[in-house]
């Protein structure tokens, strides 16, 4: 009994870990949304790699336009931390070196998610972050993370 | 050459050098000013573009727009030319450094910390952010500047060369123009300088400008010209005669002034100070032997001046001043026909030459040679005749006196005034022989010479005689003109001739007395002879008193020394004795008392084997005391008194312990026996010290004895030189015990034949001497050879130097360097004497090292 316990278990957690692949998040309560990129998933590594700006087009040669979370916004520390490593002040300044070196378009930054989500919804080629909690109102820009 | 000298070059080179002038300083100076413009342009353009980019950062930072940073970088990134670096620099906190943030170059390694500052134009700005804080650096390379400058520049250059090349062009276009009528002015003025008139082609013009005014000038010039070179061409005809004649008239004149030149034996010379240069005529270039042109300089002369008149000449010939100057010198130049020098008369004086406006000498050089001749026989004769001792006379034909010489006046005592117009019968006296008053009249009248005796007077009728030598004067033509007489005074020989005659017929009377009186002379001589020969013996005897008082007064020196030697061994003997005498009157009868007759074999026994070893010296009794002391402390505890014993056995000998010493302590009554021994030494210790007193005593008298045995010796005897020495150095042992030494290096075995006591004194002198100069601080050595058959003795002594002023007088009769009443000053004299006697010498060398007196004696049969 014990042991089809066990059994269950496991292959219960071996489901919801399938499940848990397809909704992987960036970081918690935070989900990456874009607008014809050619791709409907993304691995965290490609998301980080086109975040900071090493990566300046999308496979099918279109622009990569990036929509931050701005320092006003609560969103702005936990991107920061999550693909830059580092603080909201330290993306800052990551990025005015950028612009300093001439190596990536500068990104947009914006106070809310509305703003984001209507940035990325306008804008092909945009690549944005908003809460999980608003994902109903992108619900047809929602990239999928997969694991690397 | 022609193109440089004319007048359009000259009008050309003028506007053309103000021009290459004027651009030069433009071009000099417009870059510099273009580039400091450029430079403060860029500098503000950098500036702006610093602060914009800052503002870029601010608005990046603080309102999260990159985008207009991106933009504007972006233009610029593509406009590169405004900058060549852009560098933002963080600062983190106010503490630390700034650093680069971000860079912007065309250059992979750039770095900014290490570039050339003084190469960029860098400006700054700097941006403030709640994110960071910074600067933002952008440079511009200078060298960028200065290639825009450039060109900039270039085709301003461009155009300036063009301007200068046209407008310099145009200038010598108008400066031909210009000139073209001066040239034909200076054209035809040069053709008129060159009489070319024919080829004069200027017409009169009417404008009245200055060339036309200067061209009509030069017509009416070369019309006055023509006339005026007609007229010339007239005059010049009859000038060439007028010439002619007066050049043959000038020549003949020469002709005649050389000859009177040669007649005068006259030459002119022409002096130019600041050249040195003479001219001479050709006379007195012959007179004065110049051939070379190095002989015409002034040094040539002066060196044919005789050195007398040099200074004259040369101060005649350069002070330059306008007053005439005469003077006579004498030369160095051989006369032939006097065989004298050459004498010349030399006027001069400076004019100006008007030509060349200098200084120059002018005036005539006279040969003068017979007139000195003359003047130098004349003065000598006139010298002669005025100074002559004799009185000379001279009268006319009527016997007047014309002229005297002032031995006249002496002898006559007549005055200049009353002599002269009278005749010499003025001299004559009553006395004067009528015969000779004969005799001169007539010789007088015969015009004939002749010589005579007179008798005269003088004024104040004192008689002389005179030798008169009477001569007519004649003329050049042999006419009489009156008479010349030379009086010899002849007073004295007069009355010597007198005297004379007197004496020869004395003397012939004394001779008959001289002849009597010499045989009386010969019996008084052989008298005189025999008073002489008992003097010497006086003499002789007196000598031998000098040298035995002498002797004995050195002896008298010698005496306290020898008193004071004796004196001391007396002492000793006396006080040796009283100690034996206090022996055996108490303690030596005591002492026997006291031991048994055992005791007293081993105190003859110790007394033997001590008695053979000699007093040691109270130091070592001392340190033999201390040692037995620790020794018979040590081994002998039971002995109460060690202390004294101790010293009582260190005193009679003992040194350690030794089989005679555990012996003695082993007897019961070692004390008294100790005592009894010592007691014995000690009279053996007195008897030896009498002895030795004695024998010292005997010496100093024995050498006393030798000393003093009398001068009477008569006969040389045999005796040893170095004993004979040593005897004296006994005697004067109390002068030399202290401070002085004398070594006596004579060897033993030496024989002397001779006066023992008299070479005594030699030495005795010698040494003494040496000791008093040296206050008996002095160190002597006596040394001996023998060579070439002769006793070398010398007394070397270190004692002062004799000076070298008397070293010559010391073996001198009463010389003495001592004081008054100390020394008789015949010590050293007698002693070469005494050396003299034995046929030797004696000699002195002293230096300051050493005084060295050496006898030589010559070696004797014996």
């Amino acid at each position: 009994m014990a042991f089809k316990k066990f059994i269950i278990i496991v292959v219960c957690l071996l489901i919801m870990g399938k499940a848990n692949n397809a909704i992987a998040q960036i970081a918690e309560d935070l989900i990456v949304i874009a607008n014809d990129i050619g791709v409907s998933s993304l691995t965290k590594k490609q998301v980080i790699s086109y975040l900071k700006g090493e990566k300046n087009f999308w496979e099918k040669r279109k622009k990569v336009l990036i929509a931050l979370p701005s320092s006003k916004s609560e969103l702005a520390t936990i991107v920061a931390r999550s693909i830059y490593k580092t603080s909201s002040e330290g993306m800052q300044k990551y990025w005015l070196s950028l612009v300093f070196q001439g190596r990536a378009d500068p990104p947009m930054f914006f106070g809310s998610d509305e703003e984001t989500i209507k940035f990325v919804t306008s804008n092909k080629g945009s690549i944005g972050f908003i809460r999980t909690k608003n994902k109903s109102q992108a619900v047809d820009f929602l990239i999928e993370i997969k694991t690397d | 050459m022609k193109i440089f000298g004319s007048i359009s070059f000259k009008i050309w080179i003028y506007f053309s050098s103000i021009l290459f002038i004027s651009s030069a300083i433009v071009i000099y100076y417009f870059p510099n000013q273009q580039k400091q413009s450029i430079l403060k342009y860029r500098g503000n353009e950098l500036t702006e573009l610093s602060r914009t980019i800052a503002l870029g950062v601010e608005l990046s930072l603080d309102v999260n727009d990159f985008q207009k940073l991106n933009k504007s970088l972006g233009y610029y990134r593509n406009k590169k030319s405004e900058f060549d670096f852009l560098v933002v620099t963080q600062k983190k906190s106010d503490s630390e450094k700034e650093e680069i943030f971000s860079q912007i170059s065309d250059s992979v390694k750039f770095n900014f910390y290490a570039i050339d500052t003084s190469k960029y134009l860098i400006k700054s700005a700097v941006f403030s952010t709640q994110i960071m804080n910074g600067k933002v650096i952008i440079g511009l390379s200078k060298n960028r500047v200065n290639n825009e400058v450039q060109k900039t520049n270039l085709p301003i250059y461009i155009a300036l060369v063009f301007i200068f090349l046209i407008t310099v062009i145009l200038f010598y276009v108008v400066a031909r123009n210009v000139s073209a009528p001066i040239n034909v002015v200076i054209y035809n003025a040069k053709l008129l300088q060159e009489e070319k008139y024919e080829l004069f082609n200027i017409e009169q013009k009417k404008s009245t400008d200055e060339i036309s005014q200067l061209q009509n000038a030069l017509i009416n010039l070369k019309d006055s010209l023509l006339l005026q070179k007609l007229e010339n061409k007239n005059l010049l005809e009859n000038l060439e005669d007028k010439i002619t004649e007066r050049t043959e008239n000038l020549n003949l004149t020469l002709l005649k002034l050389k000859e009177a030149q040669d007649i005068a034996e006259l030459g002119y010379y022409s002096f130019y100070k600041n050249l040195d240069r003479f001219t001479f005529s050709e006379n007195l270039e012959e007179k004065l032997l110049i051939k070379t042109s190095e002989a015409k300089k002034l040094e040539y002369l002066k060196s044919l001046i005789d050195k007398e008149y040099i200074n004259e000449f040369e101060t005649n010939f350069t002070k330059q001043t306008t007053e005439p100057f005469s003077i006579e010198v004498k030369t160095l130049l051989p006369d032939t026909i006097t065989g004298t020098f050459k004498w010349f008369a030399i006027n001069g004086k400076y004019y100006k030459d008007k030509q060349t406006e200098t200084d120059y000498l002018s005036g005539t050089i006279q040969e003068i040679t017979i007139r000195k001749n003359a003047e130098a026989e004349l003065r000598k004769l006139s010298q002669a005749v005025k100074n002559s001792f004799n009185s000379i006379i001279i009268t006319d034909l009527n016997q007047k006196i014309t002229w005297i010489n002032d031995s006249v006046l002496k002898l006559t005592e007549y005055s200049r005034e009353e002599i002269i117009g009278n005749t010499p019968k003025m001299f004559q006296s009553s006395e004067t022989d009528l015969e000779t008053k004969k005799i001169i009249r007539e010789s007088l009248i015969a015009r004939k010479s002749f010589k005579t005796e007179i008798l005269n007077v003088t004024k104040n009728g004192n008689k002389y005689w005179l030798e008169l030598y009477i001569q007519p004067i004649f003329s050049e033509r042999g006419v009489a003109e009156g008479f010349m007489a030379v009086e010899i005074d002849i007073t004295e020989r007069k009355e010597k001739d007198k005297l004379i005659l007197q004496y020869i017929s004395e003397i012939e009377s004394k001779q008959k007395e001289i002849v009597t009186a010499n045989e009386s002379l010969e019996i008084k001589v052989a008298d005189k002879t025999r008073d002489l020969e008992f003097s010497i013996l006086q003499i002789q005897k007196s000598q031998e008193e000098i040298v035995k008082k002498e002797k004995m007064a050195t002896l008298g020196v010698l005496i306290a020394g020898i008193a004071h030697e004796v004196n001391t061994p007396l002492g000793a003997i006396k006080a040796s004795v009283d100690n034996l005498e206090h022996l055996f009157s108490l303690e030596f009868v005591k002492a026997i008392n006291t031991i048994s007759l055992d005791d007293l074999k081993q105190v003859l026994a110790l007394y033997t084997k001590l008695n053979v070893l000699s007093t040691p010296s109270t130091i070592i009794q001392r340190q033999n005391a201390k040692n037995l002391l620790s020794i018979i402390s040590e081994n002998y505890p039971e002995i109460e008194n060690a202390f004294v014993l101790s010293k009582e056995l260190s005193s009679i000998g003992f040194e350690s312990m030794n089989v005679d010493l555990i012996a003695l302590l082993e007897t019961s009554n070692y004390a008294n026996i100790i005592k009894t021994v010592k007691l014995l030494l000690n009279i053996q210790r007195s008897l030896k010290t009498i002895n030795e007193g004695a024998v010292k005593s005997g010496k100093i008298i024995r050498a006393l004895n030798v000393y003093s045995h009398g001068t009477d010796q008569e006969q040389q005897t045999q005796f040893n030189l170095k004993e004979n020495i040593d005897n004296i150095i006994t005697l004067l042992s109390n002068k030399i015990k202290y401070h002085a030494t004398v070594k006596n290096n004579i060897p033993e075995n030496i024989l002397l034949k001779g006066f023992e006591d008299e070479l005594s004194q030699v030495w005795t002198n010698i040494i003494n001497n040496a000791l008093q100069a040296s206050n008996n601080k002095c160190n002597i050595v006596i040394d001996y050879k023998n060579e070439n058959n002769l006793h070398f003795i010398s007394i070397c002594n270190d004692g002062p130097k004799i000076p070298d002023i008397i070293i010559d007088k010391i073996f001198d009769e009463f010389f003495t360097t001592k004081k008054r009443g100390e020394g008789t000053g015949l010590g050293l004299n007698i002693v070469k004497s005494i050396v003299e006697k034995h046929h030797g010498k004696i000699n002195c060398i002293s230096n300051e090292k050493n005084t060295i007196f050496t006898i030589n004696l010559p070696v004797t049969k014996i």
